[in-house]
């Protein structure tokens, strides 16, 4: 009797396609949010920047080509942007925002099917708002000097909110990408391409909370309501296929 | 939008023309425009910055292309307007206190406002540095086209699977531009509200389109995909041929050698904090 080996799965050209098509999809909604929502006075920025609501569910799916996807589609929109080489570091900013939630995922070992086994899906839907909401205070209280008090209240708000979630749907998955997906995604991205605006010397520093701000609100807010419904509904499906990247690479 | 209609169907707004300039190697200009792009942050002074603009438009003039078209007008009035933010940030808003002399001076508006004179000139600097980048981006897309493009890599000796996977992108997205019209148009004709509606309806529905992308995404990457591997073609080649060949010639040499020289130039400057007009009162008085 023939012993069955191991197939040893690599690189194969459907992860490089997927990564092509990833991009064209994220670099249409970034040239369309920077076109629509554009916050002045910093190019390339939006404050509804919907394509990160396509790479950010990506990248769960698809590890590190989601990851590049959003780095690439960042950095033809730096391009396009008038950014020229710059666009190489700026657009890490978008990359970051793929990798952090994929890293909390795999370092965890937790399962990227949110709509696994969901129930009270209104009630989580409606505390997530309320979050999203609480976090945008947080961020104007944290750009505005003199606010101190009410940020502190923000956050223990985001706290109780955060526990109020994981008595509803006690489950890894969902705290992880709450706390990593929605808003670790969100801080990183937004303090990093701030940073770099500011580094390039296109704004003053003075400038660069409501930067963050501006960026950081903008992200949030899609990464809640459209990458989120986005995970719960496509992510079992994706799953079945052979698209789905349960490691980093393959 | 018509220009980002134009822009989307080849992304590269690439004009045929017989300038030396488009028959340059796709190398030598991503270069000439990587090289002036982080040239023009190592020039200090207000001058040349405006020397090196100048430059960039002239590049652009030569190119021989009709540019000043209806739609290139409105993306460029777009842009500049764009911009035009930037520069009321650097000289109007109170949380920015410029050093220098002042020149302007008010309590009476909204927020007290004061504007000195290296204020004024940072706010030039930032917005020239920005519409010079832009403007060599522009030079770029419309001197080249995304097939040059790809030949130029590979005749670099960049792997197949790059250029493979870059084209692939250039024609993903024009693709999508026109799925995403095509299901929004099948939304709408099977009675779907897109205007007029409350905002939670409208991201529901922007939801139902892109979940419709991504699955068309998939499709298509599995379509490509099985494509490519039942021609055999292996992501790690490297003797593969290739029919078009674009090779350096040495107009292409000489360029490379202008931008280096240019290069050391602007570090030469930046060192004895000097500028271009100064060199030449210098040499001349």
């Amino acid at each position: 009797m023939s012993e069955m080996k191991e197939v040893k799965i690599k690189v194969t050209w459907q992860h490089l396609v997927v990564t092509a098509l990833a991009t064209g999809v994220a670099t249409i909604l970034a040239i369309w949010a920077v076109i629509g929502a554009p916050v002045a006075p910093f190019p390339g920025v939006s404050g509804l920047y919907i394509a990160a609501a396509i790479y950010v569910p990506l990248s769960l799916w698809l590890g590190l080509w989601g990851c590049l996807a959003g780095y690439l589609s960042c950095l033809i929109l730096g391009f396009v942007s008038g950014f020229g080489v710059w666009s190489f570091y700026w657009s890490l900013a978008d990359f970051f925002e793929g990798l952090v939630p994929l890293l909390a995922f795999r370092l965890f070992k937790a399962d990227v099917d949110l709509g696994k086994n969901l129930k009270r899906k209104r009630d989580l839907y409606i505390i997530l708002g309320l979050l999203v909401i609480d976090l945008i205070v947080a961020a104007v209280a944290t750009a505005v000097p003199g606010l101190e008090t009410l940020w502190f209240w923000t956050l223990i708000i985001a706290v109780v909110l955060l526990e109020n979630m994981f008595l509803i749907h006690p489950n890894l998955s969902w705290l992880l990408y709450v706390v990593f997906g929605v808003f670790g995604a969100a801080i990183i991205s937004a303090l990093f391409g701030i940073s770099g605006i500011v580094f390039i010397g296109i704004v003053p520093p003075e400038f660069f909370w409501i930067g963050v701000l501006g960026w950081f609100a903008g992200d949030l807010i899609v990464l809640s309501a459209i990458a989120t419904p986005l995970m719960v509904s496509l992510t079992g499906k994706i799953k079945e296929t052979s698209f789905f990247v349960e490691k980093w690479l393959w | 939008m018509k220009i980002i209609s134009t822009l989307s169907k080849t992304f590269f707004s690439y004009i045929p023309s017989n300038s030396f300039l488009t028959k340059l190697h796709p190398i030598t200009k991503i270069l000439l425009v990587f090289g002036l792009s982080i040239i023009v942050f190592i020039f200090h002074e207000i001058f040349d910055i405006l020397i090196l603009l100048l430059f960039v438009l002239i590049l652009i003039i030569l190119l021989k292309v009709p540019l000043f078209t209806k739609a290139f007008k409105k993306f460029i009035i777009i842009f500049l307007f764009a911009n035009l933010s930037i520069f009321i940030v650097w000289c109007f808003l109170p949380f920015y206190q410029g050093k220098g002399n002042v020149i302007f001076q008010t309590d009476y508006w909204l927020w007290p406002i004061r504007i000195t004179d290296q204020q004024l000139l940072q706010a030039g600097r930032t917005s020239l540095r920005i519409i010079t980048m832009f403007f060599l981006m522009l030079f770029f897309f419309i001197s080249t086209s995304d097939r040059d493009l790809i030949h130029g890599l590979r005749s670099a000796k960049i792997p197949f699977s790059v250029c493979l996977v870059i084209s692939l992108t250039f024609r993903g997205l024009s693709m999508f531009q026109q799925e995403y019209s095509i299901v929004k148009e099948a939304m709408m004709t099977r009675g779907v509200e897109f205007e007029h509606i409350s905002i939670l309806k409208k991201i529901k529905n922007f939801i139902s389109i892109f979940i419709a992308l991504i699955i068309l995404m998939f499709k298509r990457t599995g379509e490509m995909s099985a494509s490519i591997e039942s021609r055999g073609i292996p992501i790690r080649s490297k003797n593969r041929t290739r029919y078009h060949y674009f090779p350096f010639k040495k107009k292409d040499y000489a360029i490379l050698i202008g931008i280096l020289l240019l290069f050391s130039f602007s570090l030469y400057l930046r060192l004895i904090n000097s500028s271009i007009i100064s060199l030449i009162i210098g040499i001349f008085v």
